[in-house]
């Protein structure tokens, strides 16, 4: 039967109530609660207040409204559970003891409906209201109260849940809020009420373990409503000395758990909460929040100071008539510290990418929550695709990339250029770490810097670490409108052309090939990039290191996977220092000399070779992009979009120039243009090698097109508002030769697919039988006429990252020239010398048929069968060496440095978090209690 | 002023457009074979207790080692690389395998035919592996008789396929296809089982999977009679010279295989020792698709010693068999000119005596040293032949040489130059085209990927 709807028998006997009204420099809530203390249906008997050393006129307001014979006063820092104790000793002896705030103001019926669940069985000692939010008075605060095993206050609520009646079942719980705790006197006696060394907090969750202990029940009583401010949690009442310390509430946490916890269950709390606490302490430091982090260690110290204190409370809670178990499901679940941990974790990401979307007040917000009841909001409003067009776009986008990548959704991504995921995240932690690397010959090269990132955000997936690469690739086109579009919001306010200029550059990063083509290092820094440019505008517009030090890390890790973005950047500063002057020129500095740490040696290595900064993550597989590819946003290879799409782009580019108003900024964005222009084209001058061996190899240059065109659209971007305003035939002349490129793109993108060469599925460079043989595959392409390349590969092939490892050219040569050997006139010699690095078979995809004679004819080489018609493998009959090589020592402290830069680095970027100072209420606000 | 500066930009990306677009890009670098010092070399020789196997290098190897077939023994007279060493070999056929950067080694046999066989003399090379061999001049019938003696030697199986050609076509053999020979074996067929009745025959060997050696021995009584190991001539090609044409006017035929499948025309010069000369009879020669044509050549060609320059609007084969006498005769193959030193044996036993060179340059004026060696790799004499182009000059070395203990000579050319060596004695006669000494083998240019 509903408790609330049944007849109150309790009337016809009521039983009897006193109020304690305890009040500290409540002056602010006081009138609105004092009047909704006149119009309740079932008053108190009794009443007595309590009045801690108020210095705001509480006092004086209480007088009036009580009279002076009803106020006791008690001295500065006197705690909640001893004002009620004072208040007790004034106060005739009730049946029920029904305890108020200062800030928690009743409505007509909340003491009836407190005695209705009160009155309803005999072992219910303590009942609670449902405790409304003031000012909004919609949303839910608590509906009883529980702790998580790491002293949590725990309500069980949504933050922000409105109230619809969904929690008016009245049920029993651990405990309920003081504000507005309906207490049995001889239950409140027995248990000698509150426990003093709990002052304010936690202080109603200890009653309620010790209640629940002694027998009793604790319930909830749903049709009361009381409306509470939370004034001290929220720290908005005025503080005076005497006031409880910051770190209080913490303190008070860890001691009511280890005074409450049994045996055996309190000897790991004990040790759970100490190293727990400062675990906490450290992920304060590391999410900048140092003075939550001091606190915790005060409260850690408070608490652990005094074990004689913590004895002598544990003594008078060891009576108990309920054990632990029955009262188990009181408590929270077991993993709801692990919730609160993630949602800590994600914030402290958001404080680093969206620093603006955090309050630097502490989680909580001091300001005053508005209330968008949309519970009263009938109407609907424009359709959402007006309301939120960004938003529409980009689920089209990922809906799109969907379709687009249909095939590839599956299976592990790899191409000419990108090598397939290794098995773990284990795997590319153990490449950083290793100081050998087998990847065919074994070598001691330095790991890629790129390898760190993806290890960290593959390592929560552990043994999917190719979801990393999938969702980088299949979804590069949304990802790169959506930095795109962060950059659009500083250029332009106009919505809909950054919503087509983001869009077109995402759909560009497809239409050069790079996804198709698997081409991961310009994918990322493609949608790194606009990141960069972004960040680098923030800066211009407001100098600072931590900005600076942002900058440096983003093109550090736009670097780590495509170095010549930090050419590219360093290009860009000086664009910078041009437009801006000397006054960025310390935060320029700064964000150059970052990168060049971060990186570390591995940049240094490419730098004494200029020409491979052209190699990207993944295979240095070469492009053949012409001036012409180039000139017209292309960067040639076997997959790219229509050339002609990018003319009336370059039309209205260089039309672009004629507005005066926006001259200078339009002459930036061809700057920026021309300089991804030049690198494209020096691209298609130059050729470079690798270090494992010459190779004359044509860049890719993805990245330098993308930021011509990118520019030039940034260009038209920036006169797109005067455009609007001309008349109508040529605003749609300019208005269609814009739409070309990205219509142009998308219908292509989605027509043709991402599908090859990237493909998926299970990659392996050799069949699968040599994969698993426990030698390695001499792999051989080419003809004897042209030259022949080879690659040795350990099991199938190199994981991503690997392919950035092999030996050097130099370590190489011998081994070079036994396979010259070998396919000039094939001796026993050289067969055992291949045998002799490891190698144990011969695998040659499409075999010259003068390649395949000539290795028929050496010994102890075997036919055996292949995966495919055209390719020949042969096995050697004799076994194996074993060689090994071993790093320096210091290559594992270098790259364990690295790690430790660029954590310190991200770690000093996120804005510091300061405690909240509390604001004045807005009177106006007060007026809002609905009584 | 600032809206000209605007207006550049557009100009400068122009400009750089044109500079990128006008300067030479790098192309694709070419990496053509080059040649790679051979550090071993492996040949087969047949042996019998007629037969004197004779090894030699032109420079000193480190080791060698002689493997005899059929049983697995070794032979220790032909194991010292840094003689020229002879001997006669009890089994089916001896393996040498010398060590040594670029030694240059090189094996030979040299003895005489039983009656039966058709009597004669018989000296050849040792064959070493081979991707593709082909043979003109052989038989399966009419008392002309040749058998392919197929080599494995490694120790992995080796597959052959043979193709046969005659005068009305391609021969559609017995089992000519994946024929297997097992590790280190040889394996003797008779052309007569898998094409008999076949006077004139073609044979292309060609290897598809080991290492694998071939020499055919051909043996005849009919018109032209005596025995010849018949080495494999230049693949069909447009233009060839056929060298170490011996004197003598008649018993000279050339062969001719046309592979193709177009009938080919041939055009036969003669390099004769004062000029070069088109006699009639050799123009125009039509050799029909896919078949063998023999063509006498005629006494308007001379009985002076000569090469004959082949050329044919299609790919064709050319031998030309010698029969002097009718005692024996020899085969003479198109080669190609000398790349390097020629290894030409003189000590081959009591049945050969010391050989005529022949000696043409198809072309330009050339030139050959030729160097005599002694057992001890000793130089005891030497001689400078000139030859003017297009024409064939001779070297009797018995004569040169005479008294000196020579056991070999070294031929180094300065030009074109193609030869043989005939060896001729007590009516038999042999050729031997002169080869470059494996010294350096093309190889390809190698590059790690990564």
């Amino acid at each position: 039967m509903d408790e609330t709807s049944a007849a109150r028998h309790w009337l016809d006997d009521p039983p009897t109530v006193a109020a304690i009204l305890v009040a500290h420099n409540g002056a602010t809530w006081l009138p609105k609660v004092l009047t909704s203390f006149a119009e309740m249906f079932h008053a108190p008997v009794a009443w007595q207040v309590v009045d801690v050393s108020s210095t705001d006129g509480s006092a004086d307001m209480l007088r009036a409204s009580f009279g002076s014979s009803r106020i006791t006063y008690a001295p500065s820092g006197t705690g909640f559970g001893d004002a009620v104790r004072l208040g007790l000793e004034s106060l005739p002896r009730t049946d029920w003891i029904w305890l108020l705030h200062d800030d928690s103001a009743v409505l007509p019926g909340t003491l009836s409906g407190l005695l209705d669940t009160a009155t309803s069985a005999s072992d219910i000692a303590v009942v609670g209201p449902k405790i409304r939010e003031w000012p909004s008075l919609r949303r839910l605060l608590e509906v009883g109260l529980t702790i998580t095993a790491t002293g949590s206050r725990e309500t069980g609520l949504e933050t922000g849940e409105p109230d619809a009646g969904q929690h008016d079942r009245s049920r029993d719980v651990l405990a309920v809020n003081t504000a507005g705790m309906l207490v049995r006197r001889d239950v409140w006696d027995e248990l000698d009420g509150f426990d003093h060394n709990l002052p304010l907090f936690f202080d109603d969750i200890d009653f309620g373990w010790r209640v629940a202990r002694a027998g009793y029940r604790t319930r909830t009583a749903p049709t009361a409503v009381l409306f509470h401010a939370e004034s001290s949690r929220k720290g908005t009442r005025r503080r005076t000395a005497g006031d409880v310390p910051h770190w209080e509430p913490r303190r008070a946490a860890i001691y009511t758990l280890l005074v409450n916890s049994p045996m055996p269950r309190f000897l790991f709390q004990y040790v759970r909460l100490f190293f727990g606490s400062l675990l906490r302490v450290l992920a304060l430091l590391v999410a900048k929040d140092p003075e939550s982090a001091g606190d915790e260690l005060l409260a850690l110290r408070s608490a652990y100071i005094h074990p004689f204190k913590l004895a002598r409370a544990r003594r008078r809670r060891s009576m108990s008539v309920r054990t632990h178990r029955e009262m188990r499901h009181l408590l929270a679940a077991p993993w709801l510290p692990y919730q609160h941990g993630f949602d800590a974790a994600r914030e402290a990401v958001m404080a680093v990418v969206r620093p603006e979307a955090i309050e630097t007040v502490g989680r909580r917000s001091t300001i005053l929550d508005q209330a968008p009841d949309d519970s009263d909001d009938l109407d609907d409003g424009p359709p959402f695709l007006a309301r939120r067009p960004w938003l529409a776009t980009v689920i089209v986008l990922i809906v799109l990339a969907a379709f687009a990548s249909r095939g590839l959704q599956t299976g592990t991504l790899h191409s000419g250029a990108l090598p397939p995921r290794p098995g773990s995240a284990g795997d590319w932690w153990r490449l950083l770490f290793e100081g050998s690397h087998d990847v065919g010959q074994p070598s001691s090269t330095l790991p890629p810097v790129f390898v760190i990132p993806m290890a960290v955000l593959s390592t929560p997936l552990w043994d999917h670490p190719g979801a990393v690469v999938s969702f980088l690739m299949l979804l590069a086109v949304p990802l790169s409108a959506l930095t795109a579009h962060r950059l659009g919001r500083q250029i332009t306010p106009h919505r809909l052309a950054r919503i087509v200029w983001a869009v077109s550059y995402a759909l560009g990063v497809a239409g050069i090939g790079a996804i198709s083509q698997g081409r991961i290092g310009t994918v990322v820094a493609l949608i790194v990039l606009p990141i960069i440019v972004n960040t680098a505008w923030q800066l211009a517009e407001k100098p600072g290191r931590q900005l600076a030090l942002r900058l440096g890390i983003w093109i550090a890790v736009g670097s780590a996977f495509a170095p010549v973005v930090l050419l590219l950047s360093l290009g860009g500063l000086l664009i910078l220092l041009y437009s801006e002057g000397k006054w960025v020129s310390r935060q320029l500095v700064v964000a150059a000399v970052v990168p060049l740490i971060l990186l570390g040696p591995w940049l240094w290595q490419r730098a004494l070779r200029p020409w491979r900064m052209w190699w990207e993550a993944g295979y240095p597989v070469p492009g053949s992009g012409t001036v012409v590819d180039v000139v017209l946003g292309r960067a040639g290879g076997p997959v790219s979009a229509p050339s002609w799409l990018t003319i009336p782009l370059l039309v209205l580019a260089v039309a672009a120039i004629l507005p005066r108003r926006t001259r200078f900024a339009v002459e930036l964005a061809w700057l920026a243009a021309l300089l991804g222009l030049a690198v494209a084209l020096l691209g298609t001058l130059v050729t470079y090698s690798t270090h494992a061996g010459p190779a004359d190899i044509a860049p890719w240059v993805g990245v330098p097109v993308a930021l011509w065109i990118g520019g030039l659209s940034t260009a038209v971007l920036l006169v797109a508002p005067e455009v609007f305003a001309w008349r109508r035939t040529p605003m749609l002349v300019v208005v269609v030769m814009a739409l070309v490129l990205p219509l142009g793109l998308g219908a292509w993108w989605l027509g043709r697919g991402e599908a090859g060469p990237i493909e998926s599925g299970v990659p392996s460079l050799v069949p699968v039988f040599l994969a698993e043989r426990p030698g390695d595959t001499l792999v051989l392409t080419g003809t004897i006429a042209r030259g022949v390349d080879y690659r040795v590969v350990a099991g199938g092939g190199p994981f991503l990252g690997q392919e950035a490892v092999s030996r050097s050219s130099g370590q190489n040569t011998e081994l070079s020239a036994a396979i010259r050997r070998l396919l000039a006139q094939a001796t026993a010699a050289d067969v055992k010398e291949l045998s002799a690095v490891g190698i144990d078979a011969i695998y040659a995809p499409d075999v010259d048929p003068e390649v395949a004679r000539r290795i028929d004819a050496a010994a102890y080489l075997a036919p055996a069968g292949s995966d495919r018609p055209g390719s020949r493998v042969w096995t050697l009959s004799i076994s194996q060496g074993h060689p090994h090589v071993s790093a320096p020592w210091w290559h594992r402290a270098i790259t364990g440095a690295q790690l430790l830069f660029w954590l310190v680095a991200i770690i000093m970027t996120a804005p510091v978090r300061r405690r909240a100072v509390p604001e004045e209420l807005d009177e106006s606000e007060e007026d809002e209690v609905a009584v | 002023m600032k809206a000209n500066r605007a207006f550049l930009l557009p100009v400068i990306a122009a400009a750089l457009a044109f500079l990128a677009y006008v300067l030479p890009t790098p192309s694709e670098p070419q990496r053509p074979p080059s040649r790679v010092a051979v550090t071993q070399v492996l040949y087969a020789c047949p042996a019998d207790k007629t037969i004197t196997v004779a090894a030699g290098q032109v420079r000193r190897g480190t080791s060698s080692s002689a493997t005899v077939l059929l049983g697995n023994g070794k032979d220790a007279a032909l194991a010292d690389a840094s003689t020229w060493r002879t001997s006669v070999v009890d089994g089916q056929g001896v393996i040498v395998d010398q060590q040594g950067r670029r030694s240059g080694a090189g094996g030979f046999f040299a003895g005489k035919a039983s009656k039966t066989d058709g009597g004669g003399l018989v000296v050849g090379s040792c064959s070493g592996v081979l991707d593709s061999a082909w043979l003109l001049g052989l038989g399966s019938g009419g008392k002309h008789f040749s058998t392919v003696s197929l080599t494995n030697l490694a120790n992995s199986t080796a597959v052959v396929d043979l193709d046969l050609w005659g005068p009305d076509g391609e021969i559609d053999g017995v089992d000519t296809k994946g024929i297997v020979i097992k590790p280190l074996t040889t394996r003797r067929i008779r052309l007569d089982s898998l094409a008999a009745g076949e006077t004139d025959l073609a044979l292309q060997v060609l290897r598809r999977r080991g290492s694998l050696s071939a020499v055919v021995s051909d043996t005849s009584t009919a018109i032209f009679r005596g025995t010849e190991p018949v080495t494999a001539t230049e693949s069909p090609r447009r233009d060839q010279v056929v060298g170490g044409l011996v004197s003598g006017g008649s018993g000279r035929t050339l062969e001719l295989l046309n592979p193709g499948s177009t009938t080919a025309r041939v055009n036969v010069s003669v390099l004769g020792p004062k000029n070069t000369f088109t006699p009639s009879g050799l123009s125009n020669i039509k050799v029909k698709a896919g078949s063998v044509k023999q063509v006498t050549i005629p006494s308007a060609a001379g009985s002076d010693r000569m090469a004959l320059h082949v050329i044919s609007d299609l790919p064709v084969a050319a031998t030309v068999r010698m029969a002097p006498s009718n005692t024996d005769y020899a085969y003479a193959e198109a080669v190609p000119p000398l790349a390097g030193p020629a290894l030409v044996p003189v000590a081959l036993g009591p049945s050969a005596g010391a050989p005529d060179l022949i000696l043409s340059a198809p072309k330009a004026d050339a030139s050959v040293q030729v160097q005599a060696f002694d057992a001890q790799m000793r130089s005891v004499a030497s001689k400078t032949v000139s030859i003017k182009g297009g024409t064939t000059q001779h070297l009797d070395s018995g004569q040169e040489f005479k008294g000196k203990a020579v056991a070999y000579l070294v031929v180094r050319p300065k030009g074109d130059v193609i030869g043989a060596a005939t060896y001729a004695k007590g009516g038999g006669i042999s050729s031997l085209a002169l080869v470059a000494a494996p010294e350096t083998v093309l190889g390809p240019q190698v590059r790690p990927l990564g």
